[in-house]
Formats: C-alpha cells, sequence, structure tokens
C-alpha cells in the first residue's frame, strides 16, 4: 500500500492513531527521528516518534488573533474620595460575618460619599438583586462606576433603573424605559411630590415596562394619596399592569384601615409596665421593629428590663430565649450612644463576680459581653466612615 | 486625614498578609469575624518583635489563651492557642493577627508569664532541633576521622541503594508505559476513549507504585484529553507524544545537556528538595514584586504558587510552598507586595521555580569542619504604588514558543500584559483579552488549571470591575488557547482575582 502523504504530516498521523497501526501503515520518516533505531521495528514507536516532532508545531498554536473591532468604552473616573483602608476591611467582614449591617454600613457610605475598591462591586450588587432594601443606597454607593459596570456586562440590570447621583432632565426624554425610571426615583429622593405629579401626568401614554418600574416606586414609597389613583390602574389594559396594581391597592388599602404604628419609647414602657414584662409581647412588638433606627429613651428602657430580668431568678425558662433574642435586638438597632451604658454594665458586672464582690447572685445573668461587642462593632464601623476631612 | 505617626503600626502586617496565613477559606472568615475587640481581653502586642496575645472569650467558660509569634528570623510563625482546634493557625490566632493588623492591639513592655514560658519552650525546641540538624550534618559528612566511619559508610551506601532502587522501579514504570502507549496507539484511540478512565486510572496507580508521582499525574490528564468535545484526537496524541518524549529523555538523560535533564528528571516526578536548590540553584537577589498568588488542591496536599517579578529586569520566579488541608503555608505575600530577598532558581531548562534565601550562614561553631547551612525566608514587604513590567500578548505567545523549544513539556507560561482589555461575552467562555497596545486578543480561560467552574462568571465580573475597561497590566498564565488571568493592576493597585 502507498500513502502519497509527507511522513510526519500532523492531520495524517493523528488519524492513523486514531484507527490504530494494526489497520493503517506508517509512513516511515526519512532522515532518523529520536528513538529511531527501536522505532523502526514497531510502526507504534514510528508513529510516536514522528508525532513528538509534529505535535511541537500543532502545540505552539498560532499568533493571537488580531483585534479589528473598537474597544468597549472605560469605566468613568470617580471623583469621590476612596473608602477608608479600616472601612475596606471591614466591608470584608460585614459580608463574610455580619451581612445584617450591610444596609446601616451602606448609608453611612453614602452619607459620608467614599467611592468603592471595584473589587467589591461584583458581590454587592449580587446582594442587591434579592435585597430590594439596600438598592436605593447601593446604587448612589456604586455611582456611575457601578451603573458603568452593569451596562458593560453582569447580571444586575436592576440597578440601572434606581436613581443616579444627580437628575438628568434628558432622561425623562430618553426612549429606554430605565432612564425613564431612573429619572422619576430620582425625583422621588429629592421631590417626592413631584415625582408623583409626573407619574400620574403621563401614565396614559407610557409603554409597560415604564409602568412596571413605576409602580415599584410607588410602592416603595406608600402614600395613601397614591390610593385613588392606583385603584384606577386595576383597569389598566396589560395584565402585569393590574396585577401589580390589585396588589398595592390592597396593601395601601390595609394600611389605612389599620391604626398608625405606635411610638416606639412608648409603646415599650406601656408593654415593660405590663404585668409580663419581659415577654411574648413585647417581643413581638420589638421584632416588628428591627431594621429601622430607635429612639435611643425607648432602647435605654429595653436594656435597663433585661438587665433587671436577668437578676432575677425566679424567671420562667422560655423568657430566657426572648430575653437573648431581644439583646441582639437592642445592640442591632439601638442608637450607638447606647453603648457607653452597657460598657458601664459590662464593669459593673464584672465587679460583682470579682472576688470580694456583692457575688453572683447580685449580677445580672445578661450576656452583656456579647452586647457590647455588637455595639462595639457598630461605633468602629460608623467611626470609620466618618466623612472625608478636605 | 493627618494622624499621630505611630511606630508600631509600620511593624503590623497587613491585614491580606494576615489572610494569606489562614489554612483555608472558612479559618479566614471565621477569623475575620473574631477581628472585632469584643471578645478580646488581657491583648498585648509587641510589633516589633512580632509577638501577640491576648485571651478570646468562647463558648465555654474559660477564655482561650492566644499566643502568636511572627518573628522572621524564626522563619515560620508560631501559634499557640488553648482551644481544641486542628486548624493551624486556628481562627483565635487570626483573628488576633487581625485585630493587631487594624491597629487594635496596644503595645505592650512586658508579656505575660504563660507567653514568656511558650516563647522559652519554642526557642528551647529551636534549638534542640538545630542541633539535631547539625549533628545529622556531621554524620552524613562524618567520613572524617573523628566521626564514626563504618556507621557513615553504612548510612551512604544505604541512601545509595535507595536511590538505585527507585531508578529500576522508574525504569519498569516507564517500560510498562511505553508498552501501554504502543499497545492503544496500534489499536488505535477510539477505543481509549470508549474504555473510560478505567484504563489510565490502573496505569497512573502503577506509575506511582513507580514512585514516578509526576509522571502520573500527566497519565491522568489523559482523560482530559480524550474528554476534550473537539479536538480530542488531536490532543490526545499531542500528549501521547509527549509521554513517549518524556520516555526518551529518561532513558538518553546521561546525554542531555545538564538543565534539560534536570527537567525530564522533574517530570517524571524526581523532585529537588528546597535545600538542595538554594545549594546547586543559580542566586538572583533584589526587590520582587508579588504578580500573584493561587492556591490549587490536590489529592492530599494543597499547593500555593506564588510568582515574583525582580523590579531591575523583569525575570519571574514561583515559589512553591505545600501544606495539608487546614494547616498554614510557610509562605505569605499578597499580590503587590514587594519582597527583598535573594532567590535561587531550581535547574531547569526554563528555570522558575525558586525557594527562598534570605541569607546563608556558614557556621563553624558546633563541629569543627561541619559546615551547617541555615535558610530562612526574608520577607519584609512593603506596599508600593508601582505596577509590574509587562509586554504584548505577541510577546507572550513568542515567549510561550521559546519555552516550548527549551522543555518541549512546557503547558503556559506567566506573563504580564502592559494593557489588557477583557472583552466580554454571554458566557464566562466567551469572553476575551485584548492586548490593547499590541493589537492581539485571546479567549479568557477562567477555569483553567484545576480552577472552580462556578467561580469562572466571578473571575470575569471582577476583573472588569477592577480593571474598569481601560488598558491595564494584568498578570496571568498564558498558554495558546487564552490566558488565565491572575491578578490586575488599576492605578498601581494590585486586585487579585482568585
Amino acid at each position: 500500500m502507498v500513502t502519497d502523504t509527507q511522513p510526519g504530516d500532523w492531520a495524517e498521523l493523528v488519524s492513523i492513531a486514531l484507527v490504530g497501526t494494526d489497520r493503517r501503515p506508517v509512513p516511515q520518516a526519512a532522515g532518523p527521528g529520536p528513538g529511531a533505531d527501536r522505532a523502526s521495528q514497531d510502526p507504534a514507536l514510528v508513529l510516536l516518534s514522528q508525532a513528538a516532532l509534529s505535535a511541537l508545531a500543532w502545540r505552539v498554536g498560532r499568533p493571537p488573533e488580531r483585534f479589528e473591532g473598537t474597544l468597549p468604552a472605560p469605566a468613568p473616573a470617580d471623583p469621590r474620595p476612596p473608602l477608608p483602608e479600616p472601612a475596606a476591611r471591614r466591608l470584608r467582614t460585614i459580608l463574610e460575618s455580619y451581612p445584617k449591617y450591610l444596609p446601616e454600613w451602606l448609608a453611612a457610605v453614602r452619607a459620608a460619599g467614599y467611592r468603592l475598591p471595584a473589587a467589591f462591586l461584583p458581590p454587592l450588587l449580587d446582594l442587591g438583586r434579592t435585597n430590594m432594601l439596600i438598592r436605593v443606597d447601593l446604587a448612589a454607593v456604586a455611582g456611575e462606576p457601578g451603573r458603568w459596570l452593569v451596562a458593560a456586562g453582569g447580571n444586575w440590570k436592576y440597578l440601572l433603573r434606581e436613581a443616579r447621583s444627580q437628575l438628568r432632565p434628558e432622561d425623562w426624554q430618553s426612549p429606554d424605559p430605565d432612564d425613564r425610571i431612573a429619572y422619576v426615583a430620582g425625583l422621588y429622593l429629592t421631590d417626592p411630590a413631584a415625582a408623583r405629579r409626573l407619574i400620574r401626568e403621563t401614565w396614559a401614554g407610557e409603554r409597560v415596562p415604564v409602568k412596571l418600574g413605576l409602580l415599584a416606586l410607588l410602592s416603595r414609597y406608600p402614600d395613601q394619596e397614591d390610593l385613588p389613583f392606583v385603584q384606577t390602574l386595576i383597569r389598566d389594559s396589560s395584565k402585569q399592569v393590574r396585577d401589580e396594581a390589585t396588589l398595592l391597592a390592597g396593601s395601601l388599602e390595609r394600611k389605612r384601615d389599620k391604626p398608625q404604628p405606635p411610638d416606639f419609647t412608648a409603646e415599650v414602657a406601656r408593654l415593660l409596665a405590663g404585668a409580663r414584662g419581659i415577654g411574648r409581647d413585647l417581643h413581638n412588638f420589638v421584632m416588628t421593629r428591627t431594621g429601622e433606627p430607635w429612639p435611643l429613651d425607648g432602647a435605654q428602657l429595653l436594656l435597663d428590663a433585661l438587665v433587671e430580668h436577668g437578676r432575677r431568678a425566679d424567671q420562667p425558662a422560655w423568657t430566657g430565649w426572648i430575653a437573648e433574642q431581644l439583646q441582639v435586638a437592642v445592640a442591632d438597632n439601638a442608637p450607638v450612644a447606647l453603648r457607653d451604658r452597657v460598657a458601664a454594665l459590662v464593669a459593673e458586672q464584672a465587679l460583682a463576680m470579682a472576688p470580694g464582690g456583692p457575688g453572683v447572685n447580685q449580677a445580672s445573668r445578661i450576656d452583656l459581653v456579647s452586647m457590647l461587642a455588637l455595639l462595639d462593632f457598630r461605633r468602629d464601623m460608623l467611626a470609620e466612615l466618618a466623612p472625608p476631612l478636605f | 486625614m493627618a494622624g499621630t505617626i505611630d511606630p508600631a503600626a509600620a511593624q503590623r502586617w497587613s491585614a491580606d498578609r494576615v489572610h494569606a496565613l489562614a489554612p483555608d477559606a472558612s479559618s479566614q472568615r471565621a477569623g475575620a469575624k473574631l477581628a472585632a475587640p469584643g471578645p478580646w481581653s488581657g491583648c498585648g502586642a509587641q510589633s516589633a518583635a512580632g509577638l501577640l496575645w491576648g485571651d478570646c472569650k468562647g463558648s465555654g467558660a474559660k477564655p482561650y489563651q492566644v499566643t502568636v509569634e511572627l518573628s522572621a528570623e524564626q522563619g515560620t510563625p508560631g501559634y499557640a492557642c488553648s482551644c481544641p482546634s486542628r486548624k493551624f493557625p486556628c481562627k483565635h490566632a487570626l483573628g488576633l493577627m487581625l485585630l493587631w493588623s487594624a491597629g487594635g492591639v496596644p503595645e505592650a513592655e512586658e508579656p505575660p508569664q504563660r507567653v514568656q514560658d511558650w516563647l522559652d519552650a519554642r526557642r528551647e525546641r529551636a534549638e534542640r532541633s538545630e542541633a539535631r540538624k547539625a549533628a545529622a550534618a556531621q554524620r552524613a559528612a562524618g567520613e572524617g576521622e573523628d566521626a564514626d566511619p563504618a556507621a557513615g559508610r553504612k548510612a551512604a551506601e544505604a541512601a545509595e541503594r535507595r536511590a538505585a532502587q527507585r531508578i529500576q522501579r522508574i525504569d519498569a514504570g516507564l517500560d510498562d508505559l511505553e508498552l501501554w502507549l504502543c499497545d492503544q496507539v496500534r489499536s488505535g484511540l477510539t477505543g481509549l476513549r470508549a474504555a473510560g478512565y478505567r484504563p489510565i486510572d490502573d496505569l497512573a496507580r502503577r506509575l506511582i507504585d513507580a514512585q514516578a508521582g509526576a509522571l502520573a499525574t500527566r497519565v491522568r490528564e489523559l482523560t482530559h484529553c480524550l474528554n476534550a468535545p473537539e479536538d480530542w484526537p488531536e490532543r490526545t496524541l499531542a500528549e501521547f507524544s509527549l509521554l513517549h518524549l518524556l520516555i526518551q529523555g529518561w532513558r538518553n538523560r546521561d546525554a542531555l545537556p545538564a538543565p534539560l535533564a534536570a527537567t525530564v528528571r522533574r517530570r517524571i516526578g524526581l523532585t529537588m528538595a528546597a535545600a538542595e536548590i538554594a545549594e546547586v540553584g543559580e542566586h538572583a537577589s533584589g526587590r520582587w514584586l508579588v504578580l500573584g498568588c493561587r492556591d490549587l488542591a490536590a489529592d492530599k496536599l494543597v499547593e500555593r504558587r506564588v510568582w515574583l517579578q525582580r523590579e531591575t529586569d523583569g525575570r519571574i520566579a514561583m515559589l512553591l510552598a505545600f501544606a495539608p488541608p487546614g494547616q498554614a503555608f510557610g509562605i505569605a505575600l499578597p499580590a503587590g507586595a514587594v519582597v527583598e530577598a535573594e532567590l535561587a532558581f531550581a535547574p531547569d531548562a526554563v528555570p522558575l521555580r525558586a525557594v527562598l534565601v534570605e541569607h546563608r550562614v556558614v557556621e563553624n561553631a558546633v563541629v569543627e569542619n561541619t559546615v551547617v547551612e541555615r535558610t530562612a525566608l526574608s520577607q519584609n514587604p512593603e506596599s508600593v504604588g508601582e505596577g509590574p513590567q509587562g509586554g504584548t500578548l505577541d510577546e507572550a505567545a513568542a515567549g510561550f514558543a521559546a519555552a516550548l523549544a527549551a522543555d518541549p513539556w512546557t503547558a503556559a507560561v506567566p506573563v504580564v500584559l502592559d494593557g489588557a482589555v477583557p472583552l466580554v461575552g454571554p458566557k464566562p467562555e466567551d469572553w476575551q483579552i485584548v492586548d490593547a497596545k499590541g493589537g492581539g486578543r485571546v479567549p479568557l480561560l477562567a477555569s483553567a488549571d484545576g480552577a472552580d467552574p462556578t467561580r469562572a462568571e466571578r473571575l470575569c465580573q471582577t476583573l472588569l470591575a477592577c480593571g474598569g475597561a481601560h488598558p491595564a497590566p494584568l498578570f496571568g498564565l498564558y498558554r495558546p488557547a487564552g490566558l488565565t488571568p491572575i491578578t490586575i493592576w488599576n492605578n498601581g493597585q494590585a486586585a487579585s482575582l482568585w
């Protein structure tokens, strides 16, 4: 059998190897290759030796292809001062271990006007996808580089519907639904009444994606005055809009029929004065108010009640769990000004436990040290984010 | 913001450097959680001596007592903690170091008694092990009159016998491999592909028995070649021919130039110990920029690779460290740090692997005529605002070709691009790296070299976010199939992508 290919032709060698040298002969090399003396007896070795030479050319590949297109637009410059190094380190800790403090942290960064290290944008934008509560602050903190990143590639399109750092009237003229929604979102931050007016005036002409975005804004900033308008939307031509409007109208109606949420401090005082003190009713009330800042006097009332509760040995066992939950809630939501009071109580507790002190019986069994640790964490977190000095 | 200048602050490690000591990601997280002052009491530090101590409140009644010594002269850092964790360093030690790194541990004059006791014990242990090493060296060199000549000869003979035995085993293993390769080529690669991983796994096991570990790993990777979707016949035959070439190289190793022979030995699995590299390798000192760091989990060990670039000439070196999962690495060098160090390069056709050599102390004190060599790490990383020195993609391709010509088994070469821009694709596999200076483009390989494919998307996103699509210096591993990015610089700031 005669083959007319050159010995060592890479494609030919590959096709021989595929079916095996038992079925197809190997072309003999003209000169001695590596191991030629042994190889001359065994077609398999001949093939491997020839392949070793030819494979090099295949493996070295081709020079990189030329790039012909235009480079993508680079990220815009961010004039804000960079986040201080300790705060960047703390963000890592927050993301890994204390995600519950992220909203407070983001709000403080936004207030101070710092720029985030870019490497944190992807994980934060991922969190914003599921956590609507942080979106406003996240959009402000991510700033124009964040919007650029989302537009350049990434699955975080929601960010484009959030307010820009400055209201741009041209956004309201834009055909892009995201731009129009972002404009109204920005208007809500500066002039809510104007935002509501704008929604009502232009509603009829809007397309469905814009309408859905505006409905989301109406439900983010609920206002009873919107109710009659929202009720008219229940007859909108789009089913999606109808469904969303029905949901929003229902929630506004429920809020209208329910009494105003009570003043935090007064309600805590009322529940503590009741026969049960630290009990289920107090716990239920306090847990509905987590995630919002508490007044200092109300937080202090709760703290004192918890310390007193810890001193008494005759409490039913189930209140221990409630007391623990309340402790964490106080540490997470109280103004950090409460920290000094807790520190003083910790010192008192240490004194009571010291030899020669009043002894264990006088000391509260409440875990003040853990509370202090959380409050310290929040205090340091906020202190690191003091606005930069110019 | 001007603050008071704190002399201890300069001696404190950066948080990144502490994080690099963590044995694994979960310890890193747990340590970060403890890096708040809350659970700590009785903390103190002597930053100049790299000594830290403190009590950490745990779940039990008694707080855990933690001590850390980071001094450079001891080489590897030392940790002690009364907690029962088997992680080393444990989360308490990491938390204390992070707290210290953030300036949360006050400087103290005198360490408490327990710390002093621990230090003394540690010193004593170090001295004992030095003395043992010296005694061993004396025995090894003890062909002189004063040592026991018979014992020395016996030990040398035993070592020689072991080495000869290993060579014999490798010879037999390679004969076995050659036979196997020929069988497959005779009956056709299609049959091997259909047979699954089993025959390859059996062969790899036999090669491990033959003490040719690196070769066994190479053989295992044949499964990747066989499973490649498109060009599997080419890739498999290429890998077959490389194995064949390695067998030839081993048999003719005495005729090869010394560096190439060293490459063959390494590729078979006869690695050189760090001490030997320090002795015979080519030394190079200067200021080195840490280009990047990657940890790869292998069977029972985690392998850490750290690439350095010399500031004067751009030469790249790679440090290797191994640690069992959950244990600390000896080297903790974050990307972007600068090290003043003397390195020794392992002999190789393309010298890349190196070991850190701080200084060479010739001690004649212990026993006369006995040379004791002590190698230790010299790590004084400082943060700098300068990026690495890079080139173009075309230069990277030329560099790969040159490396392949010198060492035909080269898989990838470390390269620095001067102006890289990521080009976004719909999926991580579709992204590309464009060289804004040289005009080339290559695919971005986000999940090559055993990297976690689920992290590929995050790697692409981080690359885009950190570089901002500005042409930026990028360090990575180049192969003709594409580039695996490891570190990107933006305004002189290094961002690690792993």
